[in-house]
């Protein structure tokens, strides 16, 4: 369906989730299967220039991001817009033969929404050609004290971890130490269960929350109106249940407090000079690491990569086992970022004009590939981010 | 440490000053924070490359004027400048309030090896400034103590400073850094900008994203300019011309022509399937400027027999990384 507008979109969303909608010529009710809604959380960057109409701008980036070669054989598609200010409609042809939709929400011009009902497959194709590097449009990276957050909003129904720290090779000190770990935790109990596996010290260090599996209802006098909702550490949740509304507020929830997260970061700890007579504005943050990594140019060779997870490009100007320093780009987010990296901790120094979501892309990679307890601090040792609603 | 010994410094002290972990935090628990002045004192006859760096604080009512030298002995006018000043001239010249310069008082610091110049140059001014050295294990208070006995008892009997880690972004570089801390900086900044679709890039705009630009003078950042620009044209004409030229002060795309095999098809030089590629150029970079700066560094593989970045490397393969990053090494 080309979406109208948001109303509309909301409805068809609304009969697609549970099953219930009109079909056929006469519109008489009857319905199908009940398909899942998946919504990808996405930063639009750099942000729109300020004086520029923002909402123009996202349109260009779409028309832009459709351009694509690989995208446009594989998937030959056209934004169609809507009678709603930021709202847009992908229309493509997946393999040239499956008609696929997405719906595109920019009415924040920096952090996107994209519902469809796509199969997981292709939207996730979709979706990683839309992000590819060096594009205007990356996906959000949840840590896992966002996610449990996320959780915590309504009744846990499942947590799925997975630590993967095999990049970096066993490095001996601890014979008992664990290079790889994934585990799912379903039901109600669950939290409970993880809560006692991270009492165990051993255990926490390999415990990452990657999704949490919710059941969320925005009104609690109405608890028929819910959604079962799956958020996936990379900015993707996918609804089932009987309310989209209960969906769009989750989401909504969700971006807030990212954002809120990310535009604190970027008040607070942006590296700048101002004003003529100039001024020093910015801190540096720490990610505390809860056990020595060892080598820090063993770590600087693996985040100097360029392949995921860490995906950064750049040379060390300083690199031994004590100290490594360098000036990164992250190829996913866009944006810079200076590292100064020891056996103790990873000092990072955010420069002007960079998205904070690069810190907080490194939070949660460090968390599922280093270290579980890894602690990002700011000045006088305080969290930086800043959970309570 | 970075082998700039006067930017080491004062990152440490701009770290101290802000509550980085891994530092002291007793200069900020006095209230100490750090002010920058690059204009608006008159000081002629001076060298105006650097701006002046106070620390100053409300709660103890003190400014500190810091000088720091990485030679064996500081110029005589750099600290007399400092006999002429009157709490008036800094209050309507600088952005230091009342309470700040109610008291005021300069202080040297400089290297332990050079102690006994050092010495003999802070005695001789009429300044009677601190004389700060730096050892092994932190900085020490060597002559004249402070004003305030809250400040001198943080250097004695020493402060402690793991030089290994002391953090060295805050101020990444400035116009006295090697090349390859320059390079460092720029050129992912450079390559970034490229990787988005931009060319005509002014050298003039690399130079305003820098931190200092705004904090230094007008000679520092005449300097800075230079350097920069000297650097950019290194790498534009060396190891990174398939990805960027500079034509007189604007950065451009590689063009295709001359057989580049990254440019063209109307796309940017730095594209997804050249980054790691680039990398490895980068690295060649950065490891033949290095080797300039420290000629008697040992190293496993001189640079001009490298193999050339572009015979038998998948630009696919992560194997190109890993040895972007042992070149860099």
């Amino acid at each position: 369906m080309i979406a109208q507008d948001r109303g509309q979109l909301t409805a068809f969303l609304q009969g697609r989730l549970t099953g219930e909608y009109a079909t056929g010529a006469a519109g008489k009710p009857s319905g199908g299967d009940a398909i899942p809604v998946k919504t990808y959380l996405l930063e639009s960057h750099p942000p729109a220039d300020p004086d520029a109409d923002g909402h123009v701008s996202c349109e260009q980036t779409l028309h832009e991001l459709l351009s694509e070669a690989l995208l446009r054989s594989r998937c030959p598609s056209r934004a169609h817009p809507s009678a709603d200010r930021g709202l847009f409609t992908i229309e493509g042809s997946y393999r040239r033969r499956s008609p696929v939709h997405l719906y595109v929400d920019f009415l924040d011009a920096r952090f996107w929404l994209i519902h469809t009902l796509a199969r997981s497959e292709t939207a996730d194709w979709i979706i990683g050609r839309l992000t590819r590097v060096g594009t205007g449009l990356a996906r959000i990276a949840l840590p896992g004290q966002l996610l449990e957050t996320a959780a915590s909003l309504g009744s846990v129904r499942g947590l799925i971890t997975v630590h993967d720290r095999r990049m970096f090779g066993h490095d001996g000190t601890d014979p008992g130490g664990t290079d790889f770990m994934s585990m799912q935790l379903w039901g109600r109990r669950s939290r409970q269960v993880m809560s006692l596996l991270q009492a165990d010290d051993s255990l926490n260090e390999c415990l990452s929350v990657s999704r949490v599996h919710v059941q969320y209802w925005p009104d609690e006098e109405n608890r028929e109106a819910y959604c079962i909702e799956d958020i996936h550490c990379d900015g993707r949740l996918e609804a089932r249940g009987t309310s989209i509304a209960a969906h769009l507020h989750l989401v909504d929830t969700l971006r807030d407090r990212v954002r809120r997260n990310v535009e604190r970061i970027e008040s607070h700890y942006r590296v700048s000079s101002e004003g003529e007579q100039g001024s020093l504005s910015g801190r540096s943050a720490t990610f505390r690491l809860s056990r020595p990594v060892g080598d820090a140019a063993a770590l600087c060779d693996a985040i100097l990569s360029t392949a995921p997870p860490f995906r950064y490009w750049g040379v060390a100007m300083t690199s031994s086992s004590a100290y490594s320093r360098m000036r990164v780009l992250d190829l996913s987010v866009g944006g810079l970022l200076d590292f100064e990296i020891t056996s103790d901790f990873i000092r990072v120094f955010l420069p002007a004009g960079s998205s904070a979501s690069t810190v907080v892309r490194l939070y949660a990679t460090l968390q599922r590939h280093l270290d579980s307890r890894v602690r990002l601090i700011g000045k006088d040792m305080q969290d930086v981010f800043e959970l309570q609603a | 440490m970075s082998s700039n010994f006067r930017l080491s410094v004062v990152n440490l002290l701009l770290g101290m000053c802000r509550g980085t972990p891994g530092v002291s935090g007793a200069l900020r628990g006095m209230g100490y924070r750090d002010v920058w002045i690059n204009s608006g004192l008159t000081w002629d006859g001076q060298d105006r490359s650097h701006p002046v760096f106070v620390l100053a604080s409300r709660e103890t009512r003190h400014s500190l004027f810091v000088e720091v030298t990485g030679s064996p002995e500081i110029d005589p006018g750099r600290l007399e400048r400092y006999t002429r000043l009157t709490a008036v001239e800094l209050r309507q010249g600088t952005r230091l309030s009342r309470e700040q310069t109610e008291t005021y008082g300069v202080a040297v610091i400089g290297r332990h090896d050079h102690r006994e110049t050092l010495r003999a140059c802070v005695a001789e001014s009429g300044v009677r400034p601190a004389l700060i050295l730096k050892t092994a294990d932190g900085l020490v208070l060597d002559a004249n103590p402070f004003v305030k006995a809250a400040l001198t008892n943080i250097f004695r009997p020493l402060l402690p400073v793991d030089w290994q880690t002391v953090p060295l972004s805050w101020i990444p570089f400035d116009h006295e850094s090697g090349s390859v801390e320059i390079a460092g900086v720029i050129v992912p900044e450079v390559v970034r900008r490229l990787l988005h679709g931009e060319s005509g890039i002014e050298v003039d705009d690399v130079c305003r994203r820098q931190v200092l630009w705004r904090l230094t003078t007008d000679t520092g950042r005449r300097k800075l300019r230079e350097r920069i620009r000297e650097v950019l044209a290194d790498a534009a004409s060396g190891e990174m011309r398939r990805y960027f030229a500079l034509h007189g002060d604007v950065i451009e795309a590689a063009a295709p022509e001359d057989g580049n095999p990254e440019a063209g098809e109307g796309k940017s030089p730095v594209n997804p399937r050249t980054l790691r590629i680039a990398s490895i150029r980068f690295a060649r970079l950065m490891a033949r400027l290095r080797e300039l700066e420290q000629p008697d560094r040992v190293s496993d593989t001189p640079v001009d027999q490298l193999d050339d970045p572009l015979d038998g490397v998948d630009p696919d393969s992560s194997s190109a990384s890993t040895r972007a990053s042992s070149e860099g090494s």
